[in-house]
């Protein structure tokens, strides 16, 4: 007579994985809701190509190895440049717009100071083809849709330009000398006040106020159009107008999210160059799933290709998602395979192809 | 709900100094005990409630780099050495020193930047290592944690590379300072990784400190 049972080692195991593959499974649905399909990315790409594409530093990163011929090749890690050499045969032969989901293994460790982050698991979307902030704020739309599907509220959205900090230094301190400029943007990267203000000493009083503004951790709405309105034409005036425009838009798309400002948007992957976006928890500050325009990757793999895409980070996710979200484990059907075992493993076969849960209570778990 | 403000801040001297800098916001604690976690009621300072973490000095950059203190307040010899990947918000008037090298009174400095391995004692590897890389001089560093005055005084090595204030401690020890490698200063710290409402509490914590010229 079979007994109904759980397991809650296997279960906690089963758990994980399960609730992994559950939120895969939907947010690819979720994507090709979106007309992304999913795409498949190599295990391994060579590494001479991605360095060339993402610089030192970022394909450094990445774990490599040799192959037998000799060629250095690096494991998945970053899968947009990935997907980038992949599929710019795409890009090349059609005039419309490419749209592309993925959710595969990765292995990228990110080391800091005292902070070492493992991320194995990279799902993400990516668009190619339109320069514009209707292409931009589709990346965003598409990206809070995901996290809210699987359940996720309480989300911040903090959007940014990475070229802003160094476009501001240069354009409203044209009297500096090049290595000065250079540390005014690093006083602004960093937000210290107090070298930004020694360094615009002698700087006009309103580009000194707009860039003590810029190196703030919360600037006002005003400071974009100040940014414009100190360089009428160039392009300061260009990043900081379509910036305020997609702010503008991006909270007319998402009442009840908080839709903030980051003047410190960086080009942390190598390949970023315009536009850069992070949903955090409003809780915590977490990151939860981040993307940017990237229309220099493309030219490296011979596709002339404005981009613009995003990636969740997986393991975050999973940990916020809330539990009555998750499969529940609802026991299995467990059959003592003494003295009889063919009659407990037929039966346990016919409940299993009846869609049943089953196990096989063996006694003695044999090991030594 | 929203996670309070925290604010990691050195034991010591620079935790009297840092509370004293911000009283108008932060007020002033009193009766701390040994706890190592005091809430401060800053909801209607800062929007938000606070809590001051008490730490030894070298930890303030790893609880703001994993983002469990929101801000910290570290002097920038420990930022300089550790390179953490966090905001450096604000210079602090107060706890400046300088990193210097020293040496005992009756050696000769000349002979020092001859010698082929120079030992130095320093509780700043990398910073040291950094200093004498760019004069082309090979050192043998020897790390310790404290007292590193005793390194020379003791012949452990030639010279030590260490924070200076007054210059008191080396001059009783019958040392000499021989070269200033920077001035240092206090700085705070700030995570990269912050919501919104703590990005507005820390704008508002800055702007009461009004240092800005």
């Amino acid at each position: 007579m079979p007994t109904l049972a759980t397991n809650p080692a296997a279960a906690s195991l089963a758990d994980r994985v399960r609730s992994r593959r559950a939120f895969i499974t939907r947010a690819l649905r979720l994507l090709e809701h979106w007309d992304y399909p999913e795409a498949d990315v190599p295990l391994l790409a060579p590494y001479d190509a991605l360095r060339e594409a993402i610089g030192d530093d970022h394909a450094g990163a990445l774990f490599r190895f040799t192959d037998r011929e000799g060629r250095m090749l690096v494991l998945r890690g970053d899968v947009t440049p990935a997907v980038a050499r992949q599929f710019a045969h795409l890009a090349r032969e059609r005039t419309e717009p490419i749209r592309l989901a993925y959710a595969n293994r990765i292995a990228r460790i990110h080391r800091d100071f005292a902070l070492e982050r493992t991320e194995s698991y990279a799902l993400g979307a990516e668009l190619w083809g339109p320069d514009s902030i209707g292409a931009d704020l589709e990346a965003i739309v598409v990206c809070l849709d995901l996290l809210a599907d699987a359940g996720l509220e309480h989300l911040e959205l903090h959007i940014g330009h990475v070229a802003l900090q160094s476009l501001a230094s240069a354009t409203l301190c044209p009297h500096l000398e090049p290595a000065e400029i250079d540390a005014l943007a690093h006083a602004l990267s960093v937000r210290n006040r107090s070298a930004v203000a020694r360094s615009t000493a002698h700087a006009p009083e309103p580009a000194r106020e707009a860039l003590l503004e810029l190196a703030s951790l919360s600037p006002s709405d005003a400071l974009l159009p100040a940014l414009a309105a100190l360089s009428p034409a160039g392009p300061l005036a260009d990043v900081a107008t379509r910036l305020a425009q997609t702010l503008e838009q991006a909270r007319a798309l998402h009442e009840g999210v908080v839709v903030a400002l980051d003047p410190g948007a960086r080009n942390d992957r190598g390949y970023y160059t315009g536009l850069r976006f992070r949903v955090v928890c409003a809780q915590t500050g977490e990151t939860l799933a981040a993307g940017g325009r990237y229309d220099d990757l493309m030219p490296h793999f011979d596709a002339q290709c404005p981009a613009v895409g995003f990636g969740v980070r997986t393991e975050a996710v999973l940990g916020r998602i809330p539990p009555d979200a998750h499969p529940a484990d609802d026991g299995r059907l467990v059959f003592d395979p003494e003295p009889d075992p063919v009659t407990a493993l037929a039966a346990a076969r016919a409940e299993r192809q009846a869609q049943r849960r089953v196990g096989i209570g063996h006694s003695d778990r044999g090991l030594r | 709900m929203t996670q309070p403000l925290r604010i990691a801040l050195p034991k010591g001297r620079l935790f009297e100094q840092t509370l004293t800098f911000f009283a108008t916001v932060l007020g002033q604690p009193t009766d701390l005990g040994r706890r190592l976690v005091v809430p401060v009621d800053t909801r209607e300072t800062l929007g938000v409630a606070t809590e001051l973490l008490i730490l030894k000095n070298s930890d303030v950059p790893v609880y703001v780099e994993h983002g469990v203190a929101q801000l910290g307040v570290v002097g920038s010899d420990v930022l300089d050495e550790a390179q953490p990947d966090v905001l450096r918000l604000l210079d602090l008037p107060f706890g400046s020193c300088r990193m210097s090298v020293a040496a005992r009174a009756e050696q000769d400095p000349i002979a020092l930047a001859r010698r082929e391995h120079l030992r130095v004692a320093t509780k700043y590897p990398a910073t040291a290592r950094a200093h004498f890389a760019q004069l082309g001089q090979q050192v043998d560093l020897v790390e310790l944690q404290g007292s590193v005055e005793l390194g020379a005084v003791l012949g452990l090595t030639d010279v030590i590379v260490d924070l200076v204030e007054s210059g008191r401690t080396l001059r009783d020890n019958g040392l000499v300072e021989l070269e200033t490698l920077a001035q240092t200063i206090v700085q705070v710290i700030a995570a990269r990784s912050m919501t919104h409402l703590h990005a507005r509490a820390i704008d508002r914590l800055m702007a009461s400190a009004e240092v800005v010229p």
